[in-house]
């Protein structure tokens, strides 16, 4: 309960910061792309926003002031040169072919197409007819053949008195002027015939009413609806909330029947918002006196066509304030929704922001999750966003453009925490990176789970598949090419055919390779079983040795050929288990060289070593019989009682050194049965504290006798271990009669059983008599610490002990720290 | 009546020496030096007990023993140098009774000697197991209602804690007592430390019963665990 409300915990907080910090990066995007120039254009975007109306937008009011611009240069004539240049600044009309681009202020374009020349006669009448019409004729332009003298476009667009002083500047001849003049008409012409469709595209847009007059001659309309009311307010049809009327000085605008204020304080700045003639400071050129505007634009504009019936196109036209509704509109709400949005983020992000230790919590949790899936599937979905994003934001007015950048930075900052978290695992988790890494298996060693030969066979067919589906590819190649080339191109084909041949030769190579590789593999497997048989000490045995020696040959060439099964070239193991031939043949008859040489050598080993212990039991019986002899004649000497003193001093004398041959004639015995592993043991479940308290209980005496101060140290609890009583007290037998032969007189000789790691492990420490010598191995075979070897011992207990440890599976450690001999005899404890 | 022991070995030496030692306790000694000098003695005379060595020249001892045995049942005791425990299995098995490892030692060899004679002499027709508190195992029979323990027959000597120990080791015959229950049971007294005081008194009770006292044969240590009467 609590780890689950601790995990839904960091999963919210991680998704808050998320969220916020996706929300944050967004719209703070989107406003660096907005980027408002001013307070005021903000605050007018957000209450543009909140309201709704188009027509509060500086767009709107440009569009406005420009039309009247327009309106003004028609009715004073409308001089085309004057429209094109005369409208410039940061508005132009770009007369192409057949279209008249026009660029909205605000970056957001839309494209006013013009009517074919053949609707001009379906225009109104009122339409201006100034143009000749034997030049319309002439409409299109000539390229003039190569000549750059002629082109001088920049000179189209001057004006008439201009032109001339061009003309007349430039010195040209005749007939180039004449040409010269003729391009002009002509372009003239077409613009004349442009700007008539420009008008009738005006008077399509029935968004904008207006009416151009110059004194009290109607010049220009697309309406009879507007009429002058008192004080410049128009009576406008129903719709039409807005008003502007030129009155040849002044503008009066009214807005919802209400004035506007135009002019201030009646001075033209760069932060006057209407740039409309009849400010004090501006100066109206004499050629407008007398014009009169009148103009109405519509609350909600429409979207006016003109439908052509019979070339199943209708044509949008004139519909400059429905999309520059539109999209002021559009954008507000942008702006506005990526405020929004910033706030939004703000908030979540710092929210987030201060559920520190979980959000990281939740963060890994994500990652967790998100890191069992493919890094092409997340690539995939990321850039599927991105797609979706750009779908959204064109097909859906409403979508706010922050949200796009949002989604960017949602998608790199999830990738970047599954990185974060994963490291590694962030790019294994890849299909890439998974076929690869099986690529690399099939090629490396570290598929070591199959056997070599399967190794081998894998990648072999791995290239044979490769150059397979390659060859395949290669004559669907030219099968493809022959077939879409037809004649003309044989060189590629020539070259291609032989590319194909080396191709199916190299495949056939290829497969030849495998074939033989298999029966490499093959012997491969059989070198390997045969190593690993060496290694397992299972030697190859002699040729031809009799009875189960041979047996066991034919056992093992029975088991290769049935392990390898027909694969063999050479019919497997026929008598003799390595293949006549294949590449491998020598290698495998010299490792069966050294596979029997071995079993000769082991065996031989063994056979001396049996020999030594039967040597040894031998020799000790045969030292026992006149052992015997002489201990029992020093018995009966010692019998004697009329002996002289001396004499018994003699034979007391021989009776010890008799007793001491006895002991090692014993001891030589078992230490030689024991280092050749024949000691048979009896182990048994025992309790080695109790072990060690009866062999002390039993030397009791002796150790009374020493002089010497044993301390022993036994856990309370009974420390069972598996070993051979018999041996084990044998070898603590002697352990602590060396203590007691060797110790420093009055010293104390410590026993002490410990258990740690599994490992009981008993020591005897005693402090030695004579200076120790570190380098010697006092476990080896009569070596003692007294060189001498004046002492009573054997020098054979410690060997022995060591034999005893080792047999019943035990460890047995000697250690000298200066005087100090410590012996260690361990076992598992059970 | 001497009785009479066949000493069988090749080495003459061992023969004379052994034939010293028990003469001196009053047995006639016959002597062989080989397996058929020692079946052409059996064949002529009656004789009580046979000492025989294993490696011997013309018939070895285990052939000699699985010969007499086709015949008599007097005791045979192996003496031989092979001291490994399988020797001592297949000597006994093949019908020897005791089995006695060179170099002897002269008062062991006395002992076995002895021992065997008694149970072959005297004990061999005594009415066993009409008295219902008797244990008997081996050379050893401990009498219940007496608390007595005798050894090949004869009283031993034993201290009253000693008795008690020889009293719980022998009805509970190959049952290995841990010392701390010896103690507890003997001494009537918690046990602690008592390694030590037990090992004491077996070996004293040792010294009275075993032939060889250095290496018991009925009263053993079980190293690591505890001590047992030998079931024979």
């Amino acid at each position: 309960m609590d780890t689950k409300w601790k995990k839904s915990k960091g999963i919210l907080a991680f998704a808050s910061f998320f969220l916020g910090a996706s929300l944050l990066a967004g719209s703070l995007l989107e406003l660096w792309r907005i980027r408002p120039a001013s307070w005021a254009e903000l605050t007018e975007t957000v209450e543009g926003a909140i309201r709704g109306d188009y027509q509060e937008g500086t767009s709107f009011r440009e569009e406005i002031c420009r039309k009247l611009e327009t309106f003004l240069i028609m009715g004073s004539g409308g001089d085309f040169a004057s429209l094109g240049v005369g409208l410039g600044g940061n508005w132009s009309v770009t007369v192409t072919q057949d279209e008249v681009q026009m660029a909205v202020p605000g970056g957001k374009w839309s494209s006013i197409q013009i009517a074919p020349r053949v609707v001009t006669d379906a225009a109104e009448p009122e339409a201006e007819t100034s143009s000749e019409p034997e030049l319309r004729a002439e409409a299109v332009i000539e390229e003039p053949a190569g000549s750059a003298a002629f082109y001088v476009p920049d000179a189209w667009w001057l004006g008439e008195d201009d032109w001339e002083e061009y003309l007349e500047r430039g010195d040209y001849s005749e007939e180039e002027e004449q040409e010269l003049r003729r391009r002009r008409r002509a372009l003239e012409q077409q613009r004349r015939s442009l700007i008539e469709q420009y008008q009738v595209s005006l008077n399509a847009d029935k968004n904008l009413l207006y009416a151009v007059y110059a004194g009290e001659e109607l010049k220009y309309s697309n309406t009879e609806e507007l009429t002058l009311l008192e004080d410049g307010r128009l009576q406008a049809p129903e719709g039409y909330n807005f008003t502007l009327y030129f009155d040849g000085s002044k503008v009066h605008v009214f807005k919802d029947g209400e004035k506007v204020d135009v002019y201030g304080d009646g001075y033209f700045d760069e932060d006057s918002l209407w740039n409309v003639p009849g400010y004090a400071n501006v100066v109206l050129p004499d050629k407008y006196e007398g014009l009169r505007v009148y103009m109405a634009a519509a609350q909600i504009p429409r979207q006016y066509a003109q439908n052509l019936y019979g070339s199943s196109v209708a044509r949008s036209s004139g519909d400059t304030l429905y999309w520059l509704c539109k999209y002021t509109l559009r954008q507000w709400r942008n702006a506005f929704l990526c405020l929004v949005l910033l706030a939004l983020g703000l908030v979540l992000w710092i929210a987030g922001l201060c559920a520190g230790k979980s959000r990281k919590e939740g963060g890994r949790l994500l990652a967790a999750g998100t890191g069992r899936i493919w890094l092409e599937v997340k690539g995939l979905l990321f850039l599927g966003l991105l797609i979706m994003g750009g779908i959204l934001i064109r097909e859906w007015d409403s979508f706010p453009d922050a949200l796009w950048g949002s989604v960017l930075f949602g998608g790199f900052y999830l990738l970047w925490n599954d990185w974060r978290c994963n490291r590694g695992g962030f790019w294994r988790q890849s299909l890439i990176y998974k076929v690869s890494a099986k690529l690399s298996q099939t090629f490396s060693a570290r598929g070591k789970a199959l056997p070599l030969s399967k190794r081998m066979l894998r990648r072999d067919r791995f290239l044979l598949g490769l150059m397979l589906s390659m060859g395949i590819f290669c004559v669907a190649l030219t099968l493809l090419m022959a077939r879409c080339l037809g004649g003309g191109h044989e060189v590629v084909l020539l070259i291609f055919l032989p590319a194909c041949g080396f191709m199916l030769l190299g495949i056939f190579l290829g497969y030849e390779n495998l074939k033989k590789n298999a029966s490499l593999a093959a012997d491969l497997d059989r070198l390997d079983k045969e190593v690993a048989l060496l290694h397992e000490g299972k030697y190859f045995k002699a040729q031809g040795a009799p009875g189960g020696a041979s047996g066991f040959a034919s056992a093992q060439a029975a088991g290769y050929a049935g392990a390898n099964g027909a694969g063999s070239p050479s019919g497997a193991f026929s008598g003799n288990y390595v293949p006549a031939e294949g590449d491998l043949a020598q290698i495998l008859e010299r490792l069966e060289d050294i596979g029997q040489g071995m079993a000769r050598a082991v065996e031989e080993q063994m056979k001396s070593e049996r020999m030594k212990v039967e040597l040894i039991a031998n020799v000790s019986h045969d030292l026992k019989t006149p052992l015997t002899s002489i201990i029992s004649y020093v018995e009966l000497l010692e019998q004697e009682e009329e002996l002289p003193e001396y004499v018994k001093e003699y034979v007391r004398i021989l009776a010890e050194k008799a007793e001491r041959l006895k002991n090692m004639v014993q001891d030589v015995f078992m230490v030689s049965k024991a280092a050749s592993g024949e000691l048979p043991v009896n182990l048994e479940v025992l309790d080695y504290g109790r072990l060690l308290e009866q062999t002390l209980a039993d030397m009791q005496e002796a150790v009374e006798k020493s002089g010497l101060i044993f301390r022993t140290e036994l856990p309370e609890r009974p420390v069972m271990v598996r070993a051979d009583g018999q041996r084990l007290y044998r070898v603590f037998q002697n352990l602590i009669q060396n203590a007691l032969q060797y110790s420093l007189e009055g010293s104390r000789v410590y026993i002490v059983l410990k258990v740690e790691g599994g490992q009981a492990a008993a020591s005897v420490k005693n402090t030695s008599r004579q200076e120790l010598d570190a380098n010697l191995d006092f476990t080896e075979r009569f070596v003692r610490g007294d060189a001498s070897r004046s002492d009573g011992g054997s020098g054979l207990g410690l060997s022995i002990a060591r034999s005893f440890t080792e047999a019943c599976g035990g460890t047995f450690r000697l250690e000298i720290i200066a005087d100090l001999f410590v012996v260690t005899v361990s076992f598992q404890a059970l | 009546m001497k009785e009479r022991v066949l000493v069988v070995d090749d080495d003459r030496e061992i023969v004379k020496a052994i034939a010293i030692v028990l003469e001196q306790e009053g047995f006639q000694v016959y002597k062989a030096y080989d397996g058929l000098q020692a079946l052409d003695i059996l064949a002529a005379s009656r004789v009580e007990l046979v000492l025989i060595d294993i490696m011997m020249p013309r018939l070895d001892g285990l052939s000699a023993i699985l010969r007499i045995r086709e015949k008599a049942n007097i005791p045979i005791i192996v003496l031989s140098a092979k001291s490994e425990d399988t020797d001592k299995v297949l000597g006994l098995s093949m019908g020897a009774d005791d089995y006695i490892s060179k170099p002897y030692n002269a008062q062991e060899l006395l002992a076995r000697v002895k021992s065997q004679l008694r149970r072959y002499t005297r004990l061999g027709d005594i009415n066993a197991g009409s008295l219902e508190q008797v244990v008997r195992n081996g050379r050893l029979e401990y009498r219940g209602e007496e608390m007595a323990l005798y050894a090949d027959g004869e009283p031993v000597k034993l201290t009253a804690t000693e008795t008690k120990i020889v009293d719980l080791l022998m009805r509970n015959l190959g049952r290995i007592f841990p010392a701390e229950e010896i103690y507890r049971r003997v001494w009537q007294e918690d046990a602690y430390a008592c390694e030590n005081t037990v090992m004491v008194h077996i070996r004293r009770i040792r010294e009275k019963i075993e032939l060889n006292p250095k290496e018991p044969e009925y009263l053993k240590v079980v190293w690591g665990i505890g001590y047992k009467m030998e079931k024979k």
